[in-house]
């Protein structure tokens, strides 16, 4: 019994690399990916609130548009799509960002928007009140009321942008479930790369919310 | 002075719109020989607070001579002779704009308007909220604005500091500060409301403490980032405040954790902080159990004695008969009724206000 875990672990050691490496791959476009659609997000949740229809017109159509078409479609369409239209070729790295930054940052928005409506309205008079400029009032007085309440909701957002990488490996960027593909198909042991790529998805996500749930609890608004 | 008079102001080198004030603000006031003196020395350092909106030359000898016209003419056409004795004695020092010893010395005593409001109006959709209020209120002078429900009072508050901005009126801040005109939205820049709201302080009925920053960092949070104080200055000052208000050991605090009159104290420190030149009180005891309205009181009471110009809208008769000068009783949108306190409280000329007052005092 002890032997055949050795052998296990010997035969399997060769492959931790490499799903080192995928998972690293994961994280930084994840990372990108999280980091840009919260830009997208409050952009266009800001165009979206506002009372010029040039502004709320593209936010909403771009919600719209988002919301209503698959992950998968919208990587498709920026990696095989517009190169096909433009002649311009990005990266699938490259691709990979934007695609997954755009998917989420519809998603995004509405929370941002959900943490905005949660605001009395007499937090704005105040901070208006006391002579600050709309500009000041939104960042040291809005927005960090909205980012204290829209954590739990963006970290869902955040996890699932994170397993979107999955999706990725479509386009030929070689990251976990990617890599667990090109593994089983190499050995035809689906069940060990399967489970393997799925613990990592779950190491990821847990450190992910682990962390979210300390920020919350650090910058809770309640006691 | 009739508004077709208006015309020649015009030609001695105003703006039209300027001469149709004059006229329109002496018509109202009905004023006597030694007040639109004053007041058009009011108008001169206002013209050279703000030069350029109102095609003011901004040298001081022209404005002097801008003056003497301005003055000639009210002489012509209004029977005030007594009004060549005062301008001979006109001085203009350098220090602030300008000032005018021959009518200070006329006026001594007597209190200076600290804010105007002249035919304010104001509408939402089909309902007129404020219809024609023209105010004054001098420095000092504490206001009770008392009234029924849905009567205007908290509108003409927010119309004050511009949260709300008026369809129509003027707005004069301690006359040669900020003036603002409300025909329609021309005049309007986010930088101008800024300038006004600055030096209004405001407080509300529910607070509207900031829950992510503590006691200190809500009071100190505007004179840094609005006036530009430095840190330490601005925290040492809100310590005072604290000390004042009664909580000095709540600073490091959130709001969450004090009560609803702790909080209400907080909030007044907080617009003191600004150094504002006139307290608007929105119903600020109306959100507290009643046990703790009496601590907030106090401070407000603290506050006018010491001379802070106050305008408080208030459910609390016994404050508005105490602390307050004046009491305005408002309905409808219009000042129904406007007087000394106690004549206001005590002996109400109007039936409206009378009617008010049994209600609220036997209520009781």
């Amino acid at each position: 019994m002890a032997n055949s875990i050795i052998d296990y672990i010997y035969w399997f050691a060769p492959y931790t690399v490499g799903f080192f490496h995928a998972a690293v791959i994961a994280l930084e476009v994840s990372f990108l990916a999280i980091v840009i659609s919260w830009m997208i997000g409050l952009v266009t949740t800001l165009g979206k609130s506002s009372r010029s229809r040039f502004y709320r017109w593209p936010a909403e159509f771009y919600i719209w548009f988002v919301r209503g078409t698959p992950s998968l479609i919208q990587i498709f369409i920026i990696y095989f799509g517009i190169p096909h239209v433009s002649g311009f070729r990005l990266s699938p790295f490259v691709a990979g960002v934007a695609a997954l930054a755009i998917s989420s940052g519809a998603y995004v928005a509405e929370v941002f928007r959900s943490g905005f409506l949660a605001i009395p309205r007499g937090q704005t008079e105040s901070a208006l009140a006391l002579g600050m400029s709309p500009a000041m009032m939104m960042r040291h007085i809005i927005l960090p009321q909205v980012v204290r309440i829209v954590v739990p909701a963006m970290t869902n957002e955040a996890i699932n942008t994170l397993k979107n990488t999955s999706l990725l490996s479509t386009i030929t960027i070689i990251e976990v479930t990617m890599f667990a593909q090109l593994s089983l198909a190499e050995t035809f042991r689906p069940f060990d790369f399967l489970i393997a790529a799925a613990i990592i998805y779950l190491i990821m996500n847990t450190i992910l919310s682990q962390f979210a749930s300390w920020y919350e609890k650090k910058y809770s608004l309640e006691i | 002075m009739r508004e077709g008079q208006a015309v020649e102001v015009f030609r001695l080198g105003l703006s039209l719109s300027l001469a149709l004030r004059i006229c329109a603000i002496a018509n109202l006031h009905e004023l006597g020989p030694v007040e639109t003196l004053r007041f058009i020395d009011e108008l001169t350092v206002l013209a050279v607070a703000l030069p350029g909106r109102h095609t003011v030359p901004a040298k001081p000898l022209i404005i002097s001579e801008w003056r003497e016209s301005l003055v000639r003419f009210v002489q012509k056409h209004c029977p005030f002779a007594a009004i060549s004795d005062a301008t001979a004695s006109y001085n203009c020092l350098t220090h602030k704009g300008f000032r005018m010893d021959a009518a200070a010395s006329d006026t001594k005593g007597e209190l200076t308007d600290l804010i105007d409001l002249i035919h304010l109006r104001k509408s939402f959709g089909e309902t007129v909220v404020l219809d024609d209020i023209s105010l004054s209120v001098s420095q000092g002078e504490v206001l009770a604005l008392i009234g029924p429900s849905g009567s205007g009072k908290s509108t003409l508050l927010r119309c004050i500091n511009l949260l709300e901005v008026p369809d129509s009126g003027t707005l004069m801040l301690d006359g040669e500060q900020i003036r603002y005109d409300f025909k329609g939205s021309a005049w309007r820049t986010a930088r101008e409301l800024t300038r006004l709201r600055a030096s209004v302080g405001m407080v509300f009925q529910n607070f509207n403490l900031w829950p992510h920053k503590t006691v200190l960092e809500n009071i100190t949070e505007a004179p840094i980032r609005v006036r530009r104080t430095k840190p330490a200055v601005a925290r040492q000052h809100a310590s005072e405040l604290l000390e004042m208000v009664g909580l000095p050991e709540k600073r490091d605090s959130y709001p969450r954790q004090l009560s609803g009159g702790q909080q209400q104290r907080v909030a007044i420190a907080r617009a003191l902080a600004m150094e504002p030149k006139l307290m608007l009180f929105d119903e600020v005891t109306s959100a507290l159990d009643p046990e703790l309205v009496g601590e907030v009181l106090d401070i407000m009471s603290n506050l006018a004695v010491s001379g802070m110009t106050m305008i408080v809208v208030t459910h609390e008769m016994g404050f508005a008969r105490h602390v307050s000068h004046r009491t305005a009783f408002l309905y409808n949108g219009r000042i129904e009724e406007i007087g000394p306190s106690p004549d206001v409280l005590g002996a109400p000329g109007n039936a409206h206000t009378r009617q008010f007052l049994n209600r609220v005092l036997h209520h009781q």
